[in-house]
């Protein structure tokens, strides 16, 4: 589990990652639980993914550690970046949509 | 070899059997462009106040981009215009495939079609001679066998518009199919085509070519164009899932309007099977295909192989036909929709309204307000493709049940009574595209002063969701900073529609595809005006056609309020307005409020030059953008 803020005694929460395209491609997976503890941020989460699959860092992430303008981040549906970007707080049962452009006509 | 710049009107008067040519002048071309802007003009010029939109005084007008028959990227779309038999305010509804350009081969940029015809005709048009003919034996027919038909009466391939039996009943959405597989799909411009008698408009494009002015500089732009398109991911979606790629992903972040816009998700596994990044490894999807000189190829040509829907093969489905005939309806089943969309393409229906009045009426004998009995014996619960199904063909036909749901949500709310109103998900008359309005609030204020009623496809504000990197820089350059890329704030929203809207009716006077401003993003106003000019040797700069784009919807408006459109007319579905929908997640608001949607409308009115008590352009506006001839309604 992956703590973040220094406190020692948070509880665990779950956020469902999902992902589509080419990240959902490098990682043969569609969806990831991450645990965290209470208190982590969307970093945290990502982190976490990118320890679990090493080749999808660089598929999100530029060498300084953002997200890649071509990749959406959303939580619950709201992209991360209207919030507080990759320092928006996790709660438990949040679920992060990790994809590229996406729409329909 | 005609020249882009030549704009041909072709008149025909069906009561009296008349046709005459007149020739578009100059100094409209270069405010009104072609296709959609012309045809504004036109049908300014020639509908008169308040007439019946299926009598015979509706000019049914058919309008070919100014681009078609070049090489322009997605130069392919052409343009119906009329007053809507559905909403009774302007109608302009498009579609690609290659009929328009054929049009302009055959030597005609617009036709005029006024009056009734007292047997069935088809116009046939071709190089140097027009004609009509009978059509007695292709009345009733669906949109395929009427193409092959007309097919078999001519040695050189024909491209064809036409009405399946839809249009023929009159049902106030039917739309107007364009080389078989394209539909003009909203507002009920297949009803007016079949009010006047007129089965189809054939175009026989012969040898014919449409030269452009200044062909390197035209072919630079052409090129620029198509690179930025090959580089844009949205583009690159297009092209591998079709419009109907990302359900799984509206799904799974709670943005399907489902059930008549009670919820806005089904299960995971239909919505994986619905969204078209699956119909390839499904073996369902058998070609891609693209309109005239399209390089994006959006189209899908699907086919069922067995089971109880085997055989059910049809062009599409896009994504509003999936959405709409499928979870708005609770219908999960892939190759059921694949049926849905193989009978609204052939019986000539819109699939949204359809769908739309569908769900209605699931919802309506969900809370009992009418009976099996009712609807002729169909059990129409949540999920039923048989109802689903039956359905469809009853309202193509105008038989038992469907004669009540033919005329759209509100009308059969008014006739069945108590709270059914409430749930007909509709304004100005008209069921609304599947986007979850609550959480996108460009796309609200868009549908609500949408001239043509609730819809996507005359201003779509896509680039408010910041998908991409290519559309948040078009939300920083319309409102100066990218962080209004987000789509659920009420601030920069009337900017945002605004822009869409100019480019937008750029786009469509032009008879490029939307997809290319306004969802991908290869072509920007500069592109535009360049294609422009160097086709037709017209001056114009990137301002000049913007304004264009401005003075199009200023004079849809202006339509609008001759037909007696009122603020509250700018509306939205009462559901939408009313009842908050909690399964919309992350979204702290799931309503537009009344006070939400006036915030953005006088912001809207305000930036036009229009009053906020009408929403009617300020002399000065109309001055301004040289509409002093609507100056007085
Ligand atoms: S992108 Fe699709 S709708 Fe647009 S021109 Fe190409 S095929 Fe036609």
């Amino acid at each position: 589990m992956r703590r973040s803020g220094g406190s020692s005694e948070n509880r665990a929460i779950r956020v469902e990652v999902r992902l589509y395209g080419e990240a959902a491609r490098v990682v043969r997976k569609e969806r990831f639980i991450s645990e965290l503890s209470e208190g982590s941020i969307v970093r945290d989460a990502v982190e976490d993914l990118c320890g679990a699959y090493p080749a999808v860092a660089e598929h999100l992430l530029t060498e300084n550690g953002d997200v890649r303008p071509a990749v959406n981040l959303l939580l619950n549906g709201r992209p991360v970046r209207s919030i507080a970007g990759l320092e928006t707080r996790l709660e438990d049962g949040d679920r992060l949509f990790v994809l590229h452009a996406y729409g329909g006509g | 070899m005609r020249c882009a710049n030549e704009q041909v009107v072709l008149h025909v008067d069906l009561s009296y059997r008349k046709m005459w040519h007149e020739i578009v002048p100059e100094m409209v071309v270069r405010r009104f462009l072609g296709g959609r802007g012309i045809g504004d003009w036109l049908l300014w010029r020639d509908l008169k106040p308040g007439v019946d939109p299926l009598g015979p005084d509706n000019p049914l007008i058919f309008s070919a981009g100014a681009l078609l028959g070049t090489a322009a990227p997605t130069a392919g779309r052409a343009t119906i215009l009329c007053r809507s038999p559905l909403t009774g305010f302007y109608l302009k509804t498009g579609a690609g495939g290659r009929f328009g350009a054929a049009l302009r081969f055959a030597g005609v940029d617009h036709i005029a079609v006024r009056g009734v015809s007292e047997a069935p005709v088809v116009l046939w048009i071709e190089p140097g001679s027009t004609e009509i003919r009978d059509a007695s034996e292709l009345w009733g027919a669906g949109v395929r066998e009427t193409h092959r038909r007309l097919q078999e009466d001519c040695e050189d391939s024909i491209e064809t518009a036409c009405i399946g039996p839809a249009g023929e009943h009159r049902v106030r959405y039917a739309n107007v199919m364009l080389s078989v597989y394209h539909s003009a799909s909203r507002g009920g411009a297949g009803a007016v085509m079949g009010s006047k008698g007129l089965k189809a408009v054939v175009a026989r494009p012969g040898r014919g070519s449409i030269g452009v002015m200044d062909p390197e500089g035209f072919h630079l732009a052409s090129d620029r164009a198509r690179a930025n398109l090959l580089e844009d991911p949205m583009a690159n979606n297009l092209y591998h899932y079709g419009t109907a790629g990302d359900v799984t992903v509206f799904n799974d972040i709670r943005r399907l309007p489902s059930k008549n816009w009670q919820v806005a998700h089904i299960e995971d596994e239909e919505a994986e099977s619905l969204g078209g990044r699956s119909w390839e490894e499904a073996g369902y999807l058998k070609r891609r295909r693209g309109c005239s000189a399209c390089s994006i190829h959006c189209h899908r040509f699907t086919e069922v192989g067995d089971g109880p829907y085997g055989g059910t093969a049809s062009g599409g489905p896009q994504l509003a036909t999936v959405t709409r005939g499928g979870p708005n309806c609770g219908v999960g089943n892939v190759e059921a929709v694949f049926r849905f969309n193989e009978l609204c393409n052939d019986l000539g229906l819109d699939a949204i309204s359809t769908g739309s009045s569908i769900a209605w009426l699931m919802e309506t004998y969900e809370r009992g307000l009418i009976s099996s009995e009712q609807a002729d014996g169909i059990e129409p619960v949540w999920g039923s493709e048989e109802a689903l199904l039956g359905l469809t063909g009853r309202i193509a036909h105008r038989q038992g049940i469907g004669d009540l749901l033919a005329d759209e949500t509100l009308a059969a709310s008014q006739r069945v009574g108590g709270d059914s109103w409430q749930w007909a998900v509709q304004a100005k008359g008209m069921s609304p595209s599947g986007v979850a309005m609550q959480s996108a609030l460009g796309y609200a204020l868009a549908f609500a002063v949408n001239p043509r009623g609730p819809d996507h496809l005359h201003t779509e504000t896509i680039a408010e969701f910041g998908a991409t990197p290519q559309a948040r820089e078009v939300i920083q350059r319309i409102t100066g900073d990218e962080r209004y890329a987000v789509s659920d704030i009420v601030d920069k929203r009337g900017e945002i529609v605004r822009w869409h809207e100019d480019i937008y009716a750029v786009t469509d006077a032009l008879g490029l595809c939307a997809f290319t401003t306004t969802c991908a993003y290869g072509i920007d106003e500069g592109l535009l005006a360049k294609l422009f000019a160097t086709a037709t040797g017209v001056p114009m700069s990137s301002e000049e056609i913007m304004t264009a784009g401005r003075r199009m919807m200023t004079l849809e408006r202006a339509i609008n309020l001759r037909e007696g459109l009122t603020r509250a007319d700018d509306t939205l579905p009462w559901r939408i307005m009313n009842e908050p929908n909690h399964d919309l997640t992350g979204v702290e608001d799931p309503i537009v409020s009344r006070a939400k949607l006036d915030r953005m409308l006088d912001a809207y009115y305000d930036l036009h030059g229009w009053d906020r008590e009408r929403g009617a352009p300020a002399p000065q506006t109309l001055r301004e953008l040289d509409l002093e001839f609507a100056l007085d309604g």
